[in-house]
């Protein structure tokens, strides 16, 4: 076996070979579907199987016929619904995100802080809630939430309130849900990085005059900041695309671009729009990632300085 | 040369009136119902270079982390200056601390680190930048300012780190085994600026170290501390010279101990009959020990002289088979097979080439000291 790799000259452990695996992985379903999307957002309508017609045509007298329809584009452009989706969307997942980290921060820098068992312990009750259905999960605020469900009948039979307070079917509702969602995706990065620094640093600056706010402010903040961006790209970018979540607790008045696209491919069946759609809300979200390497690499160039 | 003089003229814990600068009134803290210092009082004057001395554990690290103020006493009193400081916060006192692992805040550069505690103290952005300047230079760092901490060797680090713990001047300087990171020739050359820089500032200094040569060589006084007790506060050679425990004897260089029963006892002197030695040991200095009593000799190696001829005293003298050499370059070890079976170490400077050495394995050779070299251990 081995002298058959080595005729091949297949050496698995080679740096090709390494990186080649996570790049095939990234190809196969990534980068692959992407194209076959962005194909379907420059193609025309049609009716039938599939929904939408080829870019390219060979007619019978041997020619090739190109057709890029870009009308797509120029269609999502015409209707504001589109964009108050997009923005809505953005405005919900930054709500989202700046929550997750008012919660997820003090949390996972009390786990960074706690003695080595209890952290283990810790992080299993901060990955507990993955062990049941996301969809269900996502229910059962509904029982919580709703005119009839837990909060309201609680505050109705304390005599605090008489009617229901509207607590689901809106922007707060689904803004909820998607802390709820996704606070480990936070708390696990941050923890991951709260938990490199050495506390001796903290006691240093309490040393040197600072009290334990400003010593925060200055030390450990700047130096969980990687954290703080990396939670924050993994919280923000799958909750633009959010679909489950506000179709559920967000009502009709909550219009997400995740929800529209759904529309657009199963109610509309309109394939190249909701594709076009799709490629503008990549093309949005590249754009943060982009500036979090930016900023990355300002930031291994600081510490290489000469 | 410059400490000896230092200790000659100003000896302020020889003077009763002296009024200590630093003061810890029997301190204790447990931790959970482990006693980590036990009652410990002490009392340190201005521009003392002080060392807590003791193995790991010993409590040298808990009682220098309760001075800086990052751990609270169970007992006790701490006084800076006068000042109760006992239940101040480490932000709210005028003593600074320089880290074992130096602590260097890896996002600053050096300027930023030296600067970090001046501007928690709101200090005009001119003379922030002078006095980092001033005391950059003191630490010989003046081209690495805008360096990341990350850039820097070993002893640059530890450089920055005293830099930064200066820059506030604060009455009190605490040094957490500062030069445990460094390598040992290194070590010995940073021994000698750090005095000499204390000297300079003119800044109290208490440093916690397991190292008994730093402790001897740096310090004015010394602590030996075992098990959250203070076991002796001298100075180095006092320790050295007149341990008052078995344990401070042990701990500080090596020693040979001979047991035996006191038989005479008066003012200036006591004689012990010792079965293990083989002989009578006179020793020039009285002690609290009754006739009858159980007693150690202490007899330090490089004070133990070795013969083949029998010297002339019939005290304080025994013989036995050279059983080993060690030889370290500037002196040889000998290891001496007394007719107890005891051994007994005995060091000499090596006048003569090793070749022509005199005394050689398995020579019978006298061993012998004078009076004033033994000591009595009781404890």
């Amino acid at each position: 076996m081995k002298s058959i790799l080595k005729k091949l000259k297949l050496n698995f452990t080679s740096p090709f070979w390494v990186t080649a695996i996570p790049f095939g992985w990234l190809l196969l379903f990534f980068l692959i579907p992407f194209l076959i999307v962005l194909k379907i957002s420059f193609s025309d309508l049609r009716f039938g199987l599939p929904p939408y017609a080829p870019l390219m045509e060979w007619t019978n007298e041997g020619l090739l016929i190109i057709k890029i329809n870009l009308t797509n584009y120029t269609f999502i452009g015409t209707d504001s619904l589109y964009l108050f989706a997009y923005l809505d969307s953005l405005a919900i997942a930054l709500l989202g995100t700046i929550g997750c980290l008012c919660i997820g921060y003090p949390m996972a820098y009390g786990i960074a802080k706690a003695s080595p068992s209890k952290r283990t312990i810790l992080l299993m009750l901060v990955i507990l809630p993955f062990w049941t259905s996301f969809l269900l999960r996502v229910y059962a605020w509904i029982g919580i939430l709703s005119p009839q469900g837990y909060i309201n009948t609680l505050l109705i039979k304390l005599d605090l309130i008489s009617t229901p307070l509207s607590l689901i079917d809106n922007t707060f509702a689904t803004v909820l849900g998607i802390i709820y969602c996704y606070l480990p995706f936070m708390i696990l990065p941050l923890y991951a990085f709260l938990e490199k620094i050495d506390y001796a640093l903290l006691e240093a600056a309490y040393d040197l005059g600072a009290r334990p706010f400003q010593a925060f402010i200055r030390i450990i903040w700047p130096l969980s900041r990687p954290g703080v961006i990396a939670g924050s790209l993994l919280v923000f970018i799958p909750a633009v695309g959010e679909f489950v979540i506000p179709e559920l607790l967000g009502g009709s008045q909550t219009l997400m671009i995740g929800k529209v696209i759904w529309n657009e491919f199963f109610t509309n069946r309109t394939w190249p729009v909701a594709a076009a759609l799709a490629v503008i809300m990549l093309v949005f979200l590249i754009l943060p990632i982009a500036i979090f390497q930016r900023y990355q690499e300002q930031r291994v160039r600081f510490l290489d300085a000469e | 040369m410059k400490q000896k003089q230092r200790r000659i003229n100003l000896q302020p814990w020889q003077d009763s009136k002296a009024k200590p600068y630093i003061h810890l009134e029997g301190v204790s803290k447990e931790f959970n119902g482990v006693l980590a210092v036990d009652d410990v009082t002490l009392s340190i004057f201005q521009e003392e270079f002080f060392s807590l001395l003791g193995p790991s554990g010993c409590g040298k690290t808990t009682l220098l982390r309760m001075l800086a103020g990052f751990e609270m006493p169970t007992k006790g009193k701490i006084y800076i200056d006068g000042v109760d400081v006992t239940r101040r916060p480490a932000y709210d006192r005028p003593v600074n601390m320089m880290f074992q692992s130096y602590a260097l805040f890896p996002h600053m550069t050096v300027e930023q680190n030296i600067a970090f505690g001046l501007k928690q103290e709101r200090i005009p952005k001119a003379e922030i930048q002078e006095r980092v300047k001033e005391v950059l230079k003191l630490v010989q760092m003046e081209k690495y300012g805008s360096r990341a901490p990350h850039q820097l060797s070993g002893g640059q680090r530890q450089r920055v780190a005293l830099a930064r713990s200066l820059v506030k001047r604060p009455k009190l300087l605490l040094l957490d085994e500062p030069l445990a990171a460094l390598d040992k020739r290194l070590r010995e050359q940073t021994q000698f600026e750090l005095v000499n820089i204390q000297e300079k500032v003119g800044i109290t200094f208490i440093m916690v170290t397991h190292d008994q040569e730093e402790a001897m060589t740096m310090s004015t006084r010394l602590g030996v501390m075992d098990h959250g007790r203070l076991r002796q506060v001298a100075t180095p050679n006092e320790v050295y010279e007149y341990p008052n425990s078995e344990y401070v004897a042990d701990f500080i260089g090596s020693i040979n101990k001979f047991e035996g029963l006191v038989t005479e006892v008066d003012d200036n002197h006591i004689l012990v009959d010792s079965e293990e030695a083989g002989s009578e040991l006179y020793v020039g200095h009285s002690a609290d020990a009754p006739v009858g009593s159980h007693v150690k000799v202490a007899i330090r190696p490089e004070k133990m002289m070795i013969d083949h001829a029998a010297p002339n005293q019939k005290k304080n003298v025994t013989k036995g088979i050279v059983r080993d050499i060690g030889y370290l370059g500037d002196v040889s070890i000998y290891h001496v097979e007394l007719k107890s079976g005891k051994i007994v170490l005995a060091t000499q400077p090596n006048l003569v080439r090793l070749a022509e050495r005199p005394v050689t394995w398995d020579d019978m050779v006298y061993l012998f000291w004078r009076a004033e070299n033994s000591i009595v251990l009781t404890a």
